[in-house]
């Protein structure tokens, strides 16, 4: 490894001799062509063509590298890395390239040495000492990952702007010790890393290290959802890559990574250059839309989306936001419009009937306070609701308010089998049991709700609702004592 | 390789650079194995196997295309030997209208017991025209013959074994769900004595809810199940006792989750007597039914670790399997993913589960192909579990060859002591490079030579039969685990010493991807000469006396409230 760390300097020195520049070779072409298509082979092929013609040339070298790393192209991404670096060794952003390109490829030991000439050039970049941690632990080696963890908090501690939460550096230290049998030690780490961040991978991470540590209720506590959203950690370099994505597809891809960091003006540029080749394309509209969304502009929001559903009103996806857009902006029947076509276009869209369901209870007024004909209305929105959960309904928060709807429509033996089978997971919300106690109550058996909203309150001591049931029954026994 | 050595190579070549001309210098690094023998060899020509599951594929990308299919090893006509039954795909337009009218159909081949095998779809009546997924066999009717519940896409369907001829008795069951089935698997979940079915759902899916997508490599490809937006709900079937069942989702508590199931294990993972369930979900969190001992099952996974791997990324979950990996007397948890997404293998520690694929080693190994049959078992009969994992892209990768986009080589990795999995070289374990687009692969000893044989259903090429070939095998016990009616006691486990190790192997059938498996636990002893202390817990709580068995024998073992014998199959 000395000699890995060396190298660059090795190589830079070299370089700067009066030899002539090597022959690096032809750049590479894919190694499957029959695979590449659309906009991906043809930035290919003119990056080739540019190299051709300056076949010295590193940065033409690592921006073909680029391209190859960014869709899909890992073998071809690391040889022409490797001649970028070779024409131009000092550049630590080809080598951290080279490194992820070689990772990528299954090569880690070389992935490994280019991420430790990287740092060599670069030693103030923590990214460049989390991610080969990550790989490290990926390979079953936390005692080799821990080093490179605990030397990137150094780094960011040292730095005029360090990261705010220093995530990456706290998770792999986290991993390493959960990896390394060690949960008590990682549940500090944690822990402090949740007062600075909300992340539910964190939690995900500290319900395991309470559980293996001992202390399942305070797993339980933490009432961790779940979600297919990975981790990502920040790495300033890491956009080249994203900005090397071709294809509609990966041109989406790109998008969604602006827009989910709020990069909102790269993302409208990307959304505008997109367009020009895509200009028919309503996944487009979409994004154009969230990020109007997300700009806060309603109008444009509803009306981008009104866009894409004339273009294709068969899109279920395209109804389905619009109504939701619709919704955030009080147009409520225009929004349960659209959602009914998306139900057309899609019969099987869970999502579209629930939001149909949750129109009709805003529409007649059950999300206010009980009014006379809540039975009536309560079964109106129970047709869409019953069939979304026919076809199924993940969230926990979707089955609750499905308990309360059961218990508004005096559907009592339903709302008791949803409502007891929310409480029995661990990460039900406390509401559940007020729920259910007055779902007894409602059918008589006060016994049954008592017991329940007691069983409720051992678990969340002070939920309001759940006081105020026992404080019911207690004011009902004249103040004797409840069981 | 070691480390330093790329960083040699062109320190060398640059020091020559300053006088000289040199060659393009290298500074690719490269990991070596050392060849060995090739473990198995593909004897489908041969045999006369020569099923091809056909995608339908013309010009639409339709998803189911590049989802199926399963196979099932099992004895259809009890005359001691696996036979051979494939899901058929085919024309998925004409079989959404009209069945009937789909020319492809599902195939069963009889085993003569020399590696020949020959079709007996028509005289079996076991072809099912339906677009076919993947397949479990189990006695639902207690008749004594295995009956085959077949996942469609559309309405699945039940087939009766009555002495080796099949009906189609999917009404009368009650079990004809109509989603599009995927993996499935029959368990005594009331422990009442006979066989109740799980049976999971990828999507809601019609072909006019079919959507476009596009390649990151370019151009139009297979979607991903995200874009669906329509996970499906699985279905859960109680059996009435006589082969006809209820659908008692609801009841048992399964509507309390959805997903984009595709693999299912049942085992019970926290000795509690229960049955547990696991659920591979793609790109959602799997889910995990922990049996609450009254006929109802929670969803637990989240809380026991095991819904998402160590990154918190739900994966691409396909197949999956189950088995004792580390030897502690419980059953941990393999789930296999999507290229790019290692293997999770969890380790079961009572209440929760720990995510320990790192140290195992199978994350390099694994993630840069889609796994969909997989089977933990012991190849080389070395007393290691092995893993095999049968390989094919959904989407176009640059990484695959040849003329079929989705085309992946399978991968075999053999057990170590240390409790690490290395690639077997020649990788795949066969001798020449076989580069398919596989699915479901069934697990069995198909000429009872005491060596695990492979069979893996290929998506428009034909289906492989990988012939164990291992040189030097070790020896080894096979024991039919059978319960008091003397059908395969699915749900027992059996226990021995083998040298310094206690193992525990599960009686199973359904794990892998689609498919269905041999049931006869099978266990190598190495150089080890008997099985000693061995025990089979029954589902029912109780456990044999303990036994010693001997090397390179058929066992069977009835259950017999602790009275049992355990009988040798003369070779």
């Amino acid at each position: 490894m000395i000699q890995a760390r060396l190298l660059p300097l090795l190589l830079i020195l070299l370089h700067s001799c009066d030899a002539p520049t090597p022959d690096v070779g032809p750049p590479p072409s894919p190694l499957h062509p029959m695979v590449f298509d659309g906009e991906v082979i043809e930035s290919i092929s003119t990056q080739i063509d540019s190299i051709l013609a300056a076949p010295n040339d590193a940065e033409l070298r690592r921006s073909l590298g680029l391209l190859y790393l960014a869709n899909g192209g890992p073998a071809e991404a690391t040889t022409a890395l490797e001649q970028a670096i070779i024409l131009d060794p000092a550049d630590p952003r080809s080598w951290c390239f080279l490194g992820m390109a070689r990772e990528q490829s299954g090569d880690l030991n070389g992935a490994i040495i280019a991420m430790a000439n990287a740092r060599e050039l670069a030693p103030s970049h923590t990214p460049l000492y989390w991610r080969p941690g990550f790989w490290l632990i990926e390979e079953g080696r936390p005692e080799a990952a821990m080093p490179l963890f605990q030397q990137a908090a150094a780094e960011d501690a040292r730095s005029i702007r360090p990261s705010p939460d220093g995530a990456a550096h706290r998770i792999g230290r986290a991993r390493c010790l959960l990896d390394l049998d060690r949960p008590a030690e990682a549940i500090p780490i944690l822990e402090e890393l949740r007062g600075l961040v909300t992340h539910y991978y964190a939690d995900y991470l500290l319900g395991q290290a309470y559980r293996r540590s001992g202390r399942s209720e305070d797993a339980a506590q933490l009432r961790i959802g779940a979600t297919s959203d990975p981790p990502s950690f920040p790495d300033p370099w890491a956009d080249a890559i994203s900005a090397s994505k071709r294809g509609l597809d990966g041109r989406l891809a790109r998008i969604d990574e602006l827009l989910d960091v709020n990069r909102l003006r790269d993302a409208a540029n990307a959304i505008t250059q997109a367009r020009e080749t895509w200009p028919k394309e309503v996944n487009l509209l979409h994004r154009l839309a969230r990020l109007y969304s997300l700009q806060g502009n309603s109008t444009a929001w509803v009306r981008v989306l009104k866009q894409a559903a004339r273009m294709d009103p068969d899109n279920a996806a395209t109804q389905h936001n619009l109504s939701i857009a619709l919704t955030r902006s009080g147009e409520l029947n225009e929004a349960l419009n659209h959602a009914h076509l998306a139900v057309s276009a899609n019969p099987n869209m869970a999502e579209a009937w629930m939001q149909i369901g949750r129109l009709i209870i805003r529409l007649r007024g059950l999300d206010g306070a009980p009014g006379e004909d809540d039975k009536a209305a309560a079964d109106a929105a129970l047709v869409p609701i019953d069939h979304a959960f026919e076809l199924g309904i993940q969230t926990p928060g979707e089955h609750l308010m499905y308990g309360h709807l059961l218990l508004r429509a005096n559907r009592l033996a339903d709302a008791q089998r949803v409502l007891q089978r929310l409480i029995e997971r661990g990460d039900a919300d406390p509401q559940a049991w007020s729920i259910l106690s007055e779902t007894w109550s409602a059918s008589g058996d006060h016994q049954q709700a008592l017991r329940t909203a007691i069983d409720g309150l051992n678990r969340f001591p002070s939920q309001p609702d759940l006081v105020r049931i026992v404080d019911r029954y207690r004011r009902a026994t004249g103040g004797a004592p409840l069981p | 390789m070691n480390g330093t050595a790329p960083t040699l190579t062109i320190l060398t070549l640059f020091l020559c650079g300053c006088g000289d001309s040199p060659a393009a210098p290298s500074i690719a690094s490269s990991n070596t194995s050392v060849p060995t023998k090739p473990w198995l060899l593909d004897v489908a020509t041969q045999t006369g196997v020569d099923f091809v599951w056909q995608s339908g594929h013309n010009t639409e990308f339709l998803m189911p295309e590049i989802v199926g299919g399963g196979v099932a090893l099992f004895d259809y006509d009890a005359d001691g030997d696996l036979d051979v039954y494939f899901v058929q795909g085919g024309d998925l337009a004409t079989s959404w209208t009209d069945p009937r009218s789909n020319t492809a159909r599902n195939a069963l081949y009889r085993n003569n017991g020399d590696w020949t095998f020959t079709d007996v779809t028509d005289i079996t009546q076991a072809g099912d025209s339906r677009y076919g997924m993947g397949i479990a066999v189990g006695d639902t009717d207690g008749d004594g013959d295995p009956d085959l519940y077949i996942t469609n896409v559309g309405r699945n369907t039940m087939l009766r074994n009555d002495n080796g001829v099949f009906t189609d008795i999917t009404d009368e069951s009650g079990t004809g769900d109509s989603g599009w089935g995927a993996s499935a698997a029959f368990f005594d979940a009331d422990l009442d004595g006979d066989l109740d079915l799980y049976t999971t759902n990828y999507l809601n899916w019609t072909p006019t809810t079919e959507i476009t997508c596009f390649s990151s490599l370019g151009g139009e490809d297979y979607c991903s199940p995200r874009n669906y937006l329509s996970p499906a709900k699985d279905v859960f079937y109680r059996n009435r006792g006589d082969g006809t069942f209820d659908n008692a989702t609801v009841d048992a508590g399964f509507d309390a989750a959805n997903g984009t199931g595709l693999g299912v294990v049942v085992t019970d993972w926290n000795a509690d007597g229960h049955p547990d369930i696991f659920v591979a979900n793609d790109g959602m969190a799997d889910l995990l039914w922990m049996a609450n001992g009254d006929g109802t099952w929670t969803e637990s996974g989240m809380q026991r670790g095991c819904a998402l791997d160590d990154e918190g990324i739900a994966k691409a979950g396909m197949g999956v399997d189950s088995t004792d990996i580390d030897n502690d007397g419980d059953m941990d948890l393999i789930v296999c993913n999507l290229t790019g997404e290692s293997d999770s293998i969890f380790r079961n520690d009572g209440d929760y589960f720990v995510d320990i694929t790192g140290r195992t080693g199978v994350r390099a190994s694994t993630r840069h192909a889609t796994r969909f049959g997989i089977g933990l078992v012991d190849v080389n009969n070395d007393g290691l579990l092995d893993l095999y994992e049968a390989n094919g892209a959904v989407t176009r990768e640059s990484a695959t060859a040849g003329d079929d986009p989705y085309a992946q080589q399978n991968a075999l990795l053999a057990g170590t002591p240390n409790g690490r999995f290395t690639p077997v070289s020649p990788r795949g374990g066969t001798a020449d490079a076989i580069t398919l687009t596989s699915r479901g692969a069934a697990f069995g000893d198909l000429d009872g030579d005491g060596g695990l044989d492979i069979v893996v259903i290929n998506r428009d090429e034909p289906a492989s039969v990988y012939r164990n070939i291992v040189p030097s095998r070790g020896n080894w016990v096979r024991i039919e685990v059978l319960d008091s009616t003397g059908r395969p006691a699915i749900g027992a486990t059996v226990h021995g010493q083998l040298g310094e190790r206690t193992i525990m192997r599960p009686v199973r059938r359904a794990y892998s991807y689609m498919a269905s498996n041999e049931p006869t636990v099978h266990i190598g002893l190495g150089d080890e000469t008997e099985l000693d202390q061995f025990v089979v817990r029954w589902p029912d709580g109780t456990q044999s006396k303990p036994m010693k068995l001997s090397p390179n024998r058929v066992w069977t073992i009835r259950h017999a409230l602790g009275n049992e014998e355990a009988t040798a199959t003369a070779l």
